[in-house]
C-alpha cells in the first residue's frame, strides 16, 4: 500500500471514528424520556393535590373554642381569594358555635383519592372523621367531601368543596 | 522470441544511427521495427511494453527524456532511477496506526450499538410504564365503579347466580373472601327478603401503579325489604384493583 493510500485510509478511519463517537454522545445526551418526565410530573401533582385537600379537611374539622384565632390562620391560607369570601360566612358560623357551645373537634383524614386532574384544576375525594366534644356530649362525625382545587401561581388552593 | 537472432538490416540500422548507440539483446517477445521508419526516442522502453498505439501520454513522457532512456539501455543491470512517478512513501502512517484506528472504529461502532439498544429498551420500558399507569388511572376506576355496583348489590332470591357472576370480577385471591361474606348474610336476606342496591356517586385514585390501583368510591347502598322503610348507607370504600389478562379485577374491598 502506498503512502498516499495509507494517508487516505487513515483519514477515512479517523472521520468514521469521529462520526461514530459523536453519534454515541448525541444519543446519550438526548433525553428520550419525555413520557417518563410527564408521568413523574403528573404523579407529583397527584400527591400535591391530595396533600392540600387532606390538609384542608383536617384543618376545617379541627377547632377549639379556646383557640379561635388559630383556626382562621390555619384555614385561610389554603383557600383561593374567591372561595375565601364565600367560605367566610361558614367560618363565622363555626366560630360562633365554638364560643357558645364550647365545642372542640379533632378532624382526621382517612383517605383521599384524585377524581380528576389537569394542569390547573383538580377534584379530590376526601374521607374524614371528626371526634366532636360539646357541652351537650360527644359524637363522631363521618364526612365524604369532594374538594375542588385550582393552581394559582404554581400553588394548589381550595376553590370549593361539596359534602357527598 | 528468446534466442532469436537480430536481423542483419536491423543491426545495420542501429549501427548507422547518428548517435551510434550500442546494440542490446532483444527481449523475449520483442518485435522488430519496420525498416525505414525512424525509431522513437524511447525505443528501448517501448519494446518492453506491449504495443499500445493509443497512449499518447506515455509516448510524450518518454520522449521528454531521451538521454535517460538511452542510459537505461546501455546498463540494464543498473537500477532504473528514471521511473516516472514512483515517488517515495513519505508521510504515510505506519500500519500499527491504521490498525489502532480500525480497532477504535470497531469499538465505537459497538458502543453505538449498545447505546442504541439501551435507548430503545429504555424508551420501550417508559412507554410500557406510561401505558400501565394510564390504564391504572383511567381504566381501573371505571372498572371499580361497575364492579362496586355489582358486588355491593344483593338480591335475596338470586344469591347463587349473583355470586357466580361476581366471581368474574374478582381475583382468585380475593374471591373466596367475598363468597364467604355473601354466604354469611344469605340467611338473613332470605328471612327478610331484602334487596340491596348500590349506586356509585364518585370515584378517585388513591394510589396507582402498573401493578395495582386503589380506588376510593363513594357508594350509596339502599336496602329495601317488605314492611320496612328503605335505608341508605353512605359508604366510603376503597377497591384494590389488580391487572389481569381479562382486565382489572377486584383484589380487596375495604370500607371506612
Amino acid at each position: 500500500m502506498t503512502g498516499r493510500n495509507r494517508r487516505h485510509l487513515s483519514y477515512g478511519l479517523s472521520a468514521a471514528l469521529l462520526v461514530a463517537l459523536a453519534f454515541a454522545v448525541v444519543l446519550t445526551l438526548v433525553d428520550p424520556g419525555s413520557s417518563a418526565a410527564s408521568s413523574t410530573q403528573e404523579s407529583a401533582a397527584r400527591k400535591e393535590v391530595q396533600r392540600v385537600a387532606s390538609s384542608f379537611a383536617a384543618n376545617v374539622n379541627t377547632y377549639s373554642s379556646s383557640k379561635v384565632d388559630g383556626y382562621t390562620k390555619r384555614v385561610r391560607p389554603l383557600l383561593t381569594d374567591k372561595f375565601e369570601k364565600s367560605f367566610s360566612q361558614a367560618i363565622e358560623g363555626i366560630l360562633s358555635q365554638m364560643r357558645s357551645a364550647k365545642v372542640q373537634s379533632k378532624g382526621e383524614v382517612l383517605v383521599t383519592g384524585v377524581s380528576s386532574l389537569d394542569q390547573d384544576s383538580a377534584t379530590v375525594l376526601v374521607v374524614s372523621d371528626a371526634d366532636v366534644s360539646t357541652s351537650a356530649g360527644d359524637r363522631a362525625r363521618h364526612f365524604r367531601w369532594e374538594v375542588n382545587l385550582v393552581r394559582q401561581e404554581g400553588k394548589w388552593l381550595v376553590n370549593g368543596f361539596q359534602p357527598k | 522470441m528468446a534466442g532469436e537472432r537480430v536481423p542483419a538490416e536491423v543491426r545495420k540500422d542501429l549501427m548507422d544511427s547518428p548517435s551510434k548507440r550500442p546494440t542490446r539483446r532483444r527481449i523475449a517477445g520483442e518485435r522488430t521495427r519496420p525498416s525505414g521508419s525512424a525509431p522513437p526516442a524511447s525505443a528501448s522502453r517501448e519494446t518492453v511494453a506491449p504495443e499500445q498505439p493509443s497512449q499518447p501520454a506515455v509516448a510524450s513522457e518518454h520522449t521528454a527524456a531521451p538521454e535517460e532512456a538511452a542510459r537505461t539501455a546501455t546498463d540494464p543491470g543498473e537500477p532504473d532511477h528514471s521511473a516516472p512517478t514512483q515517488r517515495p512513501d513519505r508521510g504515510g502512517p505506519p500500519s500499527w496506526v491504521l490498525a489502532v484506528l480500525a480497532g477504535l472504529l470497531v469499538a465505537a461502532l459497538a458502543l453505538d450499538g449498545f447505546v442504541v439498544w439501551r435507548e430503545v429498551s429504555q424508551h420501550r420500558a417508559q412507554e410500557e410504564a406510561a401505558r400501565a399507569m394510564h390504564s391504572a388511572v383511567i381504566q381501573a376506576p371505571a372498572v371499580a365503579e361497575r364492579s362496586a355496583e355489582a358486588l355491593l348489590s344483593f338480591q335475596h332470591d338470586t344469591v347463587q347466580q349473583d355470586v357466580a357472576e361476581a366471581r368474574r370480577l374478582l381475583s382468585d385471591r380475593y374471591a373466596p373472601d367475598y363468597v364467604s361474606s355473601i354466604k354469611a348474610s344469605e340467611g338473613v336476606a332470605a328471612q327478610t327478603k331484602a334487596t340491596v342496591s348500590a349506586e356509585v356517586l364518585s370515584s378517585g385514585v388513591v394510589e396507582a401503579s402498573g401493578e395495582r390501583a386503589d380506588i376510593l368510591l363513594f357508594v350509596n347502598q339502599t336496602t329495601k325489604a317488605p314492611g320496612q322503610e328503605s335505608r341508605t348507607a353512605l359508604n366510603r370504600v376503597v377497591f384494590t384493583m389488580v391487572p389481569r389478562e381479562s382486565g382489572w379485577l377486584v383484589d380487596e374491598i375495604k370500607a371506612f
